[in-house]
């Protein structure tokens, strides 16, 4: 039994001697502790206030580490890297967690490279180096790899991936990582070998079967680029037939077959690898060749209409291959047109029928696929006009625009808008991610301002109609003297020791004089205006209607920055949507063209 | 000849597809200088709005919860899986402050350090009654389980500065199932 009894205690009063006492901004002090729950919850700004409020004088460095740490997470958590960056430097000269102290160095440089500040970011990872705990060497060695990848520095990051010899440790992604960054050094061979490692991986959740599509999908490109079409083959079969990469897989299935099948390609070592891959497969042509019973069937020809055209135009050779091909395509358009993958088969189909002598399904395929190129540009340019208009970054906004989750806001589903299919891949950017983080924090803090502002309002009003006694004067500056931090609290006073003394009178005019201990004291001026709660609030609204129009501009000038992320990407995919359709439309003028000269009578 | 074409074909559309091939040129770098000039500026008024509130919980503070009149009541969950739907506290005869806590929030309790702050409150000085309820599930526990219950009620003696009550609910025994609920008084050093 685990559900528990009611525990009962009437009458038992806590005296004096049964309270426990704390430190202001200790661990146990429970304000700190509900910033703890708040970060928790992902309330980072409500974590900050509750936190500042124990230190109004915006001095934490004077306040204890506890406190510290919960300010400087909460800080970076909501977005503000200079203000976490400055309290992690003083932790870095006080704490000795040294633990905690790498993994929040770690997060800052995270931050830096997910909003694009490489330089910042690559100084932080530097800067952390020689006291890096053991235990952070793999995902300091992963971050700094990706920030040198994200600067062009391929070599480096290799460098950096491979100068530790730890590769057992470092995780699939790491070392997909160090298959790119080798191969766009120009050391290829060591790159593919890197990439094939994760394309045979047996993965053990849906992220790393992603991971082994993704490696087998720029391994078969790759191949297909360098005219290795029979090296290809294989490592497309490798990708999944349903996935994020199955429709690349497909279209580079197609070409692979009509490619140049090229020679063997032999696997080379990665110097941080150990020379004992116990894998039969020592060539990338030989891997992992699996068998789909889906494409050797064959009403999928009849299912796209293919079965009556006559084979005589290219080799018996050629004409295999040219069958061939046509399988994942057919396969591939009966996807979303949307996807340029599907595109690209469309026009491929005709092109190979076109090759295979099949001129009337060949011109019939044309046909479809300018419409189907056409229909797309259509839904691009509705698209476009939707972006202008704002509607899928307000509806993403809206679902969560109470969320303080600040840098920790993840973008879990998308709405269902005309531009979010063409924008996937740019939404999983952290470009437009960051920013759209920005443009959020922007919203919730206009709307968190208009409450604060009717919140004092309120407060005024209940001021005002207050009959409340005023509390004890006496209480009130025992209290204060009571809690009074002088201003030098908490400073370090450096001493040191001289290496030699001279006497006072040794220097100016031999007068030595006692010196003046007791400072002067007068009389302070009054106080120009009386400073209580009402005047204090009317100061904050003002303050607060200011800072409601700086961040509505600012809100405006990120909106726009997203709507013109947005727009590049699409004037991109619309222009190459613009070559498809005009290479669809000059080979189906030709056919026409060679149809009229009765050229394709005498083919 | 033809199969000449048809690999002249092939290549540009490998280009545009291949993942691995570097960008050539980024015409997007006027809009990472615009995104970073605008990153700085959020994180300013950031600042600018966190110094606002700051004041503005210091006025409202002032106003409705006086300290020497401020009574402040936390709760802490140390018992692993143990996730909360509704607690109630009440202060003498008042009515009670009712918190519901939603799967997000329950689970933000199961850290050793976290603790929230079910009530605020303003009370005069001298001894005082405080009643906490709570319901709760475990993570594991089926549809057909009934709720965990639990109550406390204890007296609190309020001082002339603000007083900060926690209740934590704990295991009895290290190994038993049974809950229990206890309270402390806390007291800030100067």
């Amino acid at each position: 039994m685990k559900h528990a009894l009611a525990l009962l205690m009437l009458g038992a009063a806590l005296t004096a001697d049964a309270t426990d006492v704390y430190r202001a901004g200790a661990a146990e002090d429970p304000h700190v502790r509900v910033a703890e729950y708040l970060n928790r919850d992902g309330r980072h700004l409500s974590a900050i206030v509750e936190l500042r409020l124990l230190d109004p004088t915006d001095a934490p460095q004077r306040m204890p580490e506890a406190y510290r740490w919960q300010l400087a997470d909460s800080y970076l958590s909501f977005g503000m890297r200079d203000r976490a960056q400055a309290i992690y430097r003083d932790l870095e000269r006080t704490s000795q967690d040294k633990l905690r102290l790498g993994r929040a160095q770690l997060q800052l440089a995270e931050f830096e490279y997910t909003r694009g500040y490489w330089a910042e970011a690559r100084a932080t990872l530097y800067r952390m180096r020689e006291t890096l705990p053991q235990e952070l060497v793999e995902d300091w060695q992963d971050l700094l790899a990706r920030v040198l990848m994200a600067e062009k520095r391929y070599g480096d990051a290799a460098e950096v991936l491979t100068d530790l010899d730890n590769s057992e440790r470092q995780s699939a992604y790491t070392r997909y990582n160090l298959g790119v960054a080798l191969i766009n050094d120009g050391r290829a061979p060591q790159g593919l070998t890197a990439l094939d490692r994760i394309g045979r991986l047996v993965p053990s959740n849906l992220e790393e079967l992603a991971l082994r599509d993704r490696a087998n999908l720029s391994l078969g490109w790759y191949f297909l680029q360098a005219q290795q079409g029979g090296t290809a083959k294989p490592l497309f079969e490798r990708v999944r037939l349903e996935g994020p990469f199955s429709n690349r897989a497909l279209l580079g299935l197609g070409w692979a077959e009509l490619a140049p099948q090229g020679e063997r390609v032999r696997k080379a070592r990665i110097g941080d690898e150990p020379d004992t891959d116990a894998s039969p497969f020592t060539t990338f042509s030989t891997l992992g060749v699996l068998l789909r019973p889906g494409f050797t069937e064959e009403d999928i020809f009849r299912r796209a209409g293919l079965s009556s055209f006559r084979l005589s135009k290219a080799s018996k050779k050629e004409e295999q291959a040219l069958a061939k091909a046509l399988v994942p395509w057919v396969e591939l358009i009966s996807r979303d047109p949307m996807d340029t993958a599907v595109q690209e088969a469309w026009l491929a189909i005709p092109f190979t029928l076109d090759r295979l002598g099949a001129y009337t399904q060949a011109l019939e395929y044309y046909e479809k696929a300018i419409e189907v190129l056409e229909e797309a540009r259509r839904r691009m340019q509705a698209a476009k006009v939707s972006i202008r208009q704002g509607r899928m970054v307000e509806t993403i906004v809206r679902r969560e625009i109470e969320s303080e989750a600040g840098w920790r806001w993840k973008l879990l589903d998308l709405p269902d808008a005309p531009e979010t299919y063409f924008l996937q891949h740019l939404l999983a950017e952290h470009r437009f991610q960051e920013a759209l983080k920005n443009y959020r924090d922007t919203r919730m803090l206009q709307r968190s301002l208009e409450s604060w502002s009717q919140r004092l309002s309120a407060a005024e009003q209940a001021h005002a109609a207050s009959d409340r006694p005023p509390g004890d004067a006496e209480a009130l500056i025992r209290r204060a003297q009571r809690r009074w931090t002088p201003p030098w609290a908490g400073l370090e006073i450096v001493l040191r020791a001289e290496s030699s003394l001279s006497v006072p009178v040794a220097h100016g005019d031999g007068a030595y004089a006692e010196p003046e201990l007791r400072p002067r004291l007068r009389l302070a001026a009054s106080p120009a205006r009386f400073n209580g709660p009402v005047e204090r609030a009317r100061a904050a609204q003002q303050r607060l209607a200011d800072l409601k129009r700086q961040l509505a501009a600012a809100a405006e000038a990120q909106s726009k920055l997203l709507q013109d992320m947005s727009l590049a990407d699409l004037d991109r995919q619309q222009q190459q949507i613009e070559r498809y359709l005009i290479e669809a439309r000059f080979a189906l003028a030709r056919l026409y063209d060679r149809h009229q000269k009765g050229e394709l009578d005498e083919e | 000849m033809r199969s000449i074409r048809g690999r002249r074909a092939l290549r540009p559309l490998l280009v545009v597809l291949f993942p691995l091939h570097a960008a050539a040129a980024d015409p997007a770098e006027d809009i990472a200088e615009r995104a970073a000039r605008l990153d700085q500026l959020v994180q300013a008024l950031k600042d600018e709005v966190i110094e606002l509130t700051v004041e503005a919980q210091s006025i409202e503070n002032t106003v409705l919860v006086p300290e020497h009149l401020r009574v402040s009541v936390y709760l802490r969950v140390d018992v692993a899986g143990l996730l909360l739907e509704e607690v109630s506290v009440a202060i003498d005869d008042r009515a009670a402050e009712v918190h519901r806590f939603d799967d997000r929030d329950a689970r933000a309790m199961l850290s050793e350090q976290a603790a929230r702050r079910i009530l605020r409150a303003t009370v005069g000085e001298g001894a005082h009654r405080i009643r906490l309820q709570y319901r709760a599930r475990f993570a594991d526990d089926t549809e057909e389980d009934p709720p965990v219950t639990g109550s406390y009620e204890a007296i609190f003696d309020k001082h002339a500065d603000d007083t900060d009550l926690e209740f934590t609910i704990s295991r009895k025994s290290r190994f038993g199932d049974e809950l229990r609920t206890s309270m402390k008084q806390w007291r800030r050093l100067p």
